[in-house]
């Protein structure tokens, strides 16, 4: 097959970019970080949220730096191959393949779920399998119509916060329905119940990293990816923020750890039927909006271990009109409703942060290699990662702390998590290693680069 | 039958229709790529 014809399109601007990466992670305001409330108390959220906002910042600028010089599909994938060679890549592939497949699945489960709360006669199973479908045809037509599509989506679900946060009339002291004193607890269990809380403080930003599996689909990989992944990062941390302020004041502190929906029972504790409406579309558009951005996410990240030879070529196919990876968007379809329906929606969740969580440990090592493998001015950088290597230093101490905290709660799922991509590992060392091309593996890069020094 | 019942089918309808669309769209694809690699 022609080197040509196995690339995808150039067409994502900076727009894109962000309705990528926010769009992933939005689902996480929306549910999942009240848990770190039950772990680690009211105040135990903030810093929780503000401290991965931290390791999210680190990450975001390091991905960004190495992604606007490889702008190849996959991402920390095609960093991987590079900067660590054929396995690292492997498994960086295969992280990022069940991190976002997973996560897929859990986000259309949760459209059922919540649809099945407007009537119980509303059968969840055909909404999880047309939301699933429906995204995956989006995917299988176009990036770039997949994309603004969730680029309008995510924008709506992230206003319906800003509704929310006005209705309180947070700003007039005396008519506000903010009780933040009344109900928060504080920091019920100290320091510890905040390293607790780290485990589900990455569900504000957890995602956002995906904006560089798009790299390959951008005009200019060295403006739309920094612009897009940094500002994406800013609109998480100023929802986070606003998230975490709103749900504090009008949910109690006992019933916040342990709701499902916290914003929409926020909406429910203004008793405006308006405001009430619109964050249940929010919560369903965030949910539809990370399942789409991880199609597009997963497909890319298999796409392009396919194209290297690392898994079967056979992956690797663009479609002729629509110049999607059309059979690896196909082939993730069956794997992600068979996540869906396993029914452990819990577990499925906590392989996906791990998978993520590996990623980052990777991506921190990596940076080092790249710094030191091409330092500063030995080639062009659309964009320039500041502090380093304090920004790679962070990334690894807060991913760690993070590891650790959900060592408490989840040590079983985390041993079986390692177990599986050790297992994995060994299969493509001893089994797929001998099919793999290493000439073609780096051959793009080879020849842009100059000889990274050390070789 | 109710409006639910409706609208769990037409969930049901268009899974399927969207299915067929790809389903369809792929087979097209493959046959083309499979008659360029035999000329």
């Amino acid at each position: 097959m022609p080197e040509e014809k196995n690339h995808l399109s150039k067409v994502l601007g900076p727009v894109h970019i962000w309705a990528l990466g926010v769009g992933i992670v939005l689902v996480g305001e929306f549910m999942g970080w009240n848990f770190t409330v039950a772990k680690g108390g009211t105040l135990g959220a903030i810093i929780a949220c503000w401290v991965m906002g931290l390791l999210y910042t680190s990450l975001v600028m390091v991905n960004t730096e190495m992604g606007s010089v490889i702008p190849e599909a996959g991402g920390q994938y095609a960093m991987a191959k590079y900067f660590m060679g054929p396995l690292a890549a492997f498994n960086v592939g295969l992280m990022l393949v069940f991190e976002y497949v997973m996560l897929e699945a859990a986000d259309a489960l949760v459209v059922g779920e919540i649809l099945k709360t407007v009537s119980p006669q509303i059968n969840s199973l055909p909404f999880i399998i047309l939301t699933l479908v429906g995204l995956t045809w989006l995917n299988y037509r176009g990036v770039y119509a997949t994309l603004t599509f969730n680029f309008v989506i995510t924008a709506i679900a992230y206003l319906t916060i800003f509704v929310l946060l006005f209705s309180t009339k947070f700003f007039i002291p005396q008519s506000s329905l903010l009780r933040l004193a009344e109900f928060s607890n504080g920091l019920p269990f100290g320091w510890i119940g905040i390293l607790g809380a780290f485990q589900f403080g990455v569900w504000f930003f957890l995602g956002i990293e995906g904006t560089a599996l798009a790299a390959e689909e951008c005009r200019s990989t060295g403006r739309s990816l920094p612009v897009g992944a940094l500002t994406g990062m800013v609109t998480l941390l100023i929802g986070a923020t606003i998230t975490w302020f709103v749900c504090s004041g009008l949910v109690h502190s006992k019933e916040l750890g342990s709701s499902v929906y916290p914003l929409f029972d926020a909406a429910m504790a203004t008793r405006m039927p308006v405001v009430i409406v619109l964050l249940f579309i929010g919560t369903i558009l965030s949910c539809m909006a990370s399942a789409n951005g991880c199609i597009t996410d997963a497909s890319r990240a298999w796409f392009a271990m396919a194209r290297d030879t690392l898994i079967p070529e056979y992956f690797a196919a663009v479609h002729p009109k629509y110049r999607t990876p059309y059979r690896a968007i196909l082939f993730l379809l069956p794997i992600a409703l068979a996540f869906g329906f396993t029914g452990l929606l819990d577990q499925v969740i906590t392989f996906s942060i791990l998978s993520a969580l590996l990623v980052y440990l990777f991506t921190a090592v990596m940076m080092f290699k790249f710094r030191r493998m091409y330092p500063l001015g030995s080639i062009e950088r659309g964009y320039l990662s500041p502090w380093h290597p304090w920004t790679s230093i962070l990334l690894l101490a807060l991913t760690l702390a993070t590891l650790a905290g959900m060592y408490f709660g989840y040590w079983l799922n985390m041993l079986a998590g390692f177990l599986f991509y050790i297992l994995a590992s060994l299969w493509f060392a001893l089994h797929r290693y001998r099919f793999v091309d290493r000439k073609k593996l780096i051959s793009e890069g080879a020849a842009k680069w100059p000889r990274p020094i050390g070789y | 039958m109710n409006g639910w019942q409706v609208l769990n089918g037409l969930a049901w309808g268009l899974s399927a229709l969207l299915l067929a669309l790809m389903g369809l769209d792929f087979v097209r694809v493959e046959r083309a790529r499979a008659s360029e690699k035999k000329e």
